[in-house]
């Protein structure tokens, strides 16, 4: 490896230390490369929660690219209030909005065939690929989900993010994500239980 | 379902949400134990989240940064042209708007202005005479030739005087 290419690698795992909104003081102080540190540390995220509404990888890939080009737009206004992955996840949650609103229908609400997954005792060698099953069937009911449970639990259960940040992704008080997160988990309950072997 | 259990349901809930106090997650623990109903539904919904959480997470595609880096550059391009025309655009209006004014400035000083424009005489600095008590020419005398040689005369003699 050239000594170039290391300092770049220094440079950039230097970058990596930075929090988002040390990044986001850079780039407003000049330093392009900031902005897309934060792009390659959120597009990945970004990706995966548009593609849990859409459910389709070009349309997710596209509506992420959309999120980025509006986040880079308000930049020079940007307000230190909020995080940044809250304001990127609030601008993705509202473009999935907007998209399927547009094509005025809901995607992902095809079902798939369980009886083959139903299982009361797993055979060992089995296991791993019926739990390979079970993620599958899991998925698809998470895409059944109405999307005002969908969204508070992709924001929890995938990408970990705090109640309170969620609450203000969504625009809504602490109590009604607690809500709508017992509800989704109670939905999937009663829809993955007896697959469990409980 | 009994009426604690209800309340134990959204411990578990808070559970999950990594929103619980110490206590009350002793307290959920210490019901789990006694109660099995409550303990077979904690089971799913830790199931369900534990497998949630390992479900494959999809991902960018590689070029996506320049992808991303292209489309900002192609349209901060757009944006400078756009720029670029609105000035020329702009540039040509005041430009037109100037011109007008100044042609209807010269234009308009003139009191008689009747269609067709006299040359204002402070403007030209030629001074002209100009003939008071003309005879009027009557439509069968018009012959432009004739007519023209007339008017010269009359000019050259007013211009001897």
């Amino acid at each position: 490896m050239k000594p170039l290419n290391k300092l770049k690698l220094k440079e950039l795992k230097i970058q990596d230390n930075f929090t988002d909104n040390d990044l986001v003081l850079k780039y407003l102080n000049g330093d392009e490369d900031s902005f897309y540190t934060l792009v390659n540390r959120y597009k990945d995220k970004i990706v995966n929660y548009i593609y849990r509404f859409v459910n389709n990888y070009e349309i997710a890939v596209e509506l992420s690219q959309e999120t980025f080009m509006r986040i880079y737009k308000y930049m020079p206004d940007y307000k230190f209030d909020y995080k940044f992955s809250t304001l990127i996840y609030k601008i993705a949650s509202n473009l999935s909005i907007d998209y399927l609103r547009k094509e005025g229908k809901f995607i992902g609400t095809e079902m798939v065939d369980i009886q083959s997954l139903k299982m009361k005792s797993i055979a060992s060698p089995e296991e791993k690929l019926l739990m390979e099953e079970l993620k599958k069937k899991l998925e698809s009911e998470i895409m059944n989900l109405p999307i005002i449970y969908r969204q508070p639990f992709i924001l929890k259960e995938m990408e970990n993010l705090e109640i309170s940040q969620i609450a203000k992704i969504l625009g809504c008080k602490k109590g009604t994500v607690k809500s709508r997160l017992f509800r989704a988990r109670n939905i999937l309950k009663e829809k993955l239980g007896p697959y469990f072997g409980v | 379902m009994k009426d604690e259990c209800i309340f134990y349901k959204k411990l578990m809930n808070d559970y999950l949400n990594v929103d619980i106090s110490k206590i009350e997650e002793i307290a959920l623990m210490e019901h789990i134990d006694l109660c099995l109903s409550c303990r077979r539904d904690f089971e799913k919904l830790r199931k369900i989240s534990t497998l949630t959480k390992e479900i494959e997470t999809i991902k960018a595609p590689e070029n996506f940064t320049d992808l991303l880096k292209n489309e900002i550059n192609s349209t901060q391009k757009k944006g400078s042209k756009f720029m670029e025309i609105f000035l020329v655009i702009a540039a040509s209006i005041v430009l037109f708007v100037m011109g007008f004014a100044i042609s209807s400035t010269y234009l308009v000083k003139n009191e008689n202005f009747n269609g067709t424009p006299e040359i204002s005489e402070k403007r030209s600095n030629i001074e002209i005479p100009v003939k008071k008590n003309i005879k009027p020419i009557k439509p069968e005398e018009i012959n432009i030739k004739n007519n023209y040689r007339k008017w010269e005369k009359v000019y050259l003699e007013e211009v001897s005087h």
